[in-house]
């Protein structure tokens, strides 16, 4: 289980940073598209892992649909003042207003604690022995991290820092993943009754990044090409999740 | 119960219209602060409504099933998502357009009709579960409807509609949750079984509204002061909602 665990730790962390830094040496036209899909495709997969995996998982796990729920609520109004006071940090292209002028350090330490807060959530996930719910987690962490790592990218390289440096810090701030996931895999190991709680803030968390963050930019697009091609890129983040979902390998 | 959900569905559309029109008349300035402080606040009651209320009920009277429940929320919020993406996208063109300013009068009325309709189901929805239930789920529908009402005013008249015909339009279309109520009332009284589903597909769209229309606005205010009256109106909201909910039945 660990080594899943790990293994899920570093593609959402460094393998985000390395796909990002492939999508900043492409043509911006390229980038743009990408990026625009991916965020699509996100939007699926985090409500999906978060409405039919965590939630279900937390209050089946618990038997306290009241409990689980007002954490949830809690989670979502954390995000909201986290967000407020570390505004820069739901931008995912560098045409924001706001965001272009974050400084450098700011987005990094937004990153580390960001990633931090994933690294916990692979390894509750993982650690209900619900192999499917694991790998939901950690498949739609690479699948927003991606997206959210090429925006800090492009920010970082706004403010004049050299592409080799971006990528090295990027790099340091976006792996407190790992610790994160290896530290929580052997306290929660230990203290299983809170795993319940643990996946609803996961689950707040994704919530709030799908219909805060994602939602307002799809919006963005009013094409008719571009809105069929984000509800069909929504529809297979969502039964992309259903299907790895449904591999289960529940064992209580 | 059905007065209850007929006095609470003409509260919640044309009641919400007429203190909107109240709010239209008042000074630019005091106009702004009184509904950017009605969206925070409406954001506490409609996220607590949903996640206290409607959410564990659903799920508790569905038998626990819920993978079921939440896979109707995911629709549920998949739908708000598809239905806002057209109504934007009936009224831009290209890609520039900044949503509301450029919204066609008609749009912005079937827009408010079709959402004034969600609204009367889901007030009969919540007082077919109890009564406080009602009552809550009523005040965050009033709470963001006021909001909302105001911006549609303020739309129609940009578009050169007289001030009368504004409203007059406005209530027409505003007015389908009454049906709505009614209607749902006595279709979810015989199908009761239904009603767990509904409650899922209500709490989406409580939610749909509060993350994906009225959190972005909030954030576009910044600093301590803003940030701190923010804080404090959706503590209100979801205190108020925990009230309600908390108070023993009363009928």
């Amino acid at each position: 289980m660990l080594i899943w665990i790990i293994l899920f730790s570093i593609l959402g962390s460094v393998g985000a940073i390395l796909a990002a830094s492939v999508f900043i040496l492409i043509t911006e036209r390229v980038q743009k598209k990408i990026v625009s899909a991916l965020l699509s495709f996100a939007t699926g997969t985090l409500l999906t892992a978060a409405l039919i995996g965590l939630i279900p998982e937390a209050i089946e796990n618990s038997g306290e649909p009241h409990l689980i729920t007002i954490i949830i609520l809690c989670g979502v109004l954390f995000f909201f003042f986290l967000e407020k006071f570390l505004i820069w940090r739901n931008c995912q292209n560098n045409e924001c207003e706001i965001h272009a002028h974050a400084p450098g350090p700011l987005i990094l330490i937004g990153d580390a604690f960001h990633n931090f807060t994933d690294g916990i959530v692979i390894a509750a996930a993982f650690l209900t022995g619900n192999f499917g719910l694991g790998l939901a987690a950690g498949v739609t962490i690479i699948m927003h991290e991606i997206p959210q790592e090429t925006g800090d990218f492009a920010i970082l390289l706004h403010n004049g820092m050299s592409k080799k440096k971006a990528l090295l810090y990027n790099l340091l701030s976006s792996s407190t993943t790992i610790p994160a996931a290896i530290i929580s895999y052997f306290i929660l190991d230990v203290f299983k009754l809170v795993i319940p709680i643990f996946l609803a803030i996961s689950a707040a968390s994704f919530l709030y990044i799908a219909l805060s963050d994602l939602t307002p930019q799809l919006h963005q697009k009013t094409e008719s090409k571009e809105i069929i091609k984000q509800v069909v890129l929504i529809v297979i983040g969502i039964l992309l999740m259903v299907v790895v979902l449904s591999l289960g390998g529940h064992n209580h | 119960m059905l007065l209850w959900v007929i006095l609470f569905s003409i509260l919640g559309s044309i009641g919400a219209i007429i203190l909107a029109f109240w709010f239209i008349n008042l000074t630019k300035r005091t106009q702004k602060s009184l509904v950017s402080a009605l969206v925070s606040y409406a954001t506490g009651t409609l996220i607590s409504a949903a996640a206290l209320g409607m959410i564990p009920t659903a799920i508790t009277k569905a038998g626990n099933a819920v993978q079921l429940v939440m896979s109707f929320f995911l629709g549920g919020l998949l739908f708000f998502f598809i239905l806002e993406k057209l109504v934007i996208w009936r009224h831009c063109h290209d890609t520039e357009c900044v949503v509301t300013g450029e919204a066609a009068g008609p749009v912005i009325l079937i827009g408010d009709a079709f959402h004034n309709f969600v609204d009367g189901v889901v007030i009969a929805a919540s007082f077919l579960i109890n009564f406080n239930f009602g009552i809550a789920v009523s005040l965050s529908v009033i709470a963001h409807e006021v909001p909302q009402e105001i911006g549609d005013l303020a739309i129609l008249i940009d578009k050169k509609y007289s001030k009368k015909k504004a409203i007059l339009y406005n209530t027409l279309s505003g007015s389908t949750t009454i049906p709505a109520a009614i209607i749902a009332y006595f279709v979810l009284e015989q199908i009761s079984l239904a009603i767990p589903y509904i409650l899922a597909i209500s709490a989406s769209s409580f939610l749909y509204i509060a993350l994906s229309d009225l959190t972005p606005e909030l954030h576009q205010k910044l600093g301590l002061k803003h940030s701190l009256v923010q804080l404090i109106l959706i503590f209100a909201g979801i205190l108020t909602m925990l009230l309600i909910f908390m108070l023993k039945s009363t009928l």
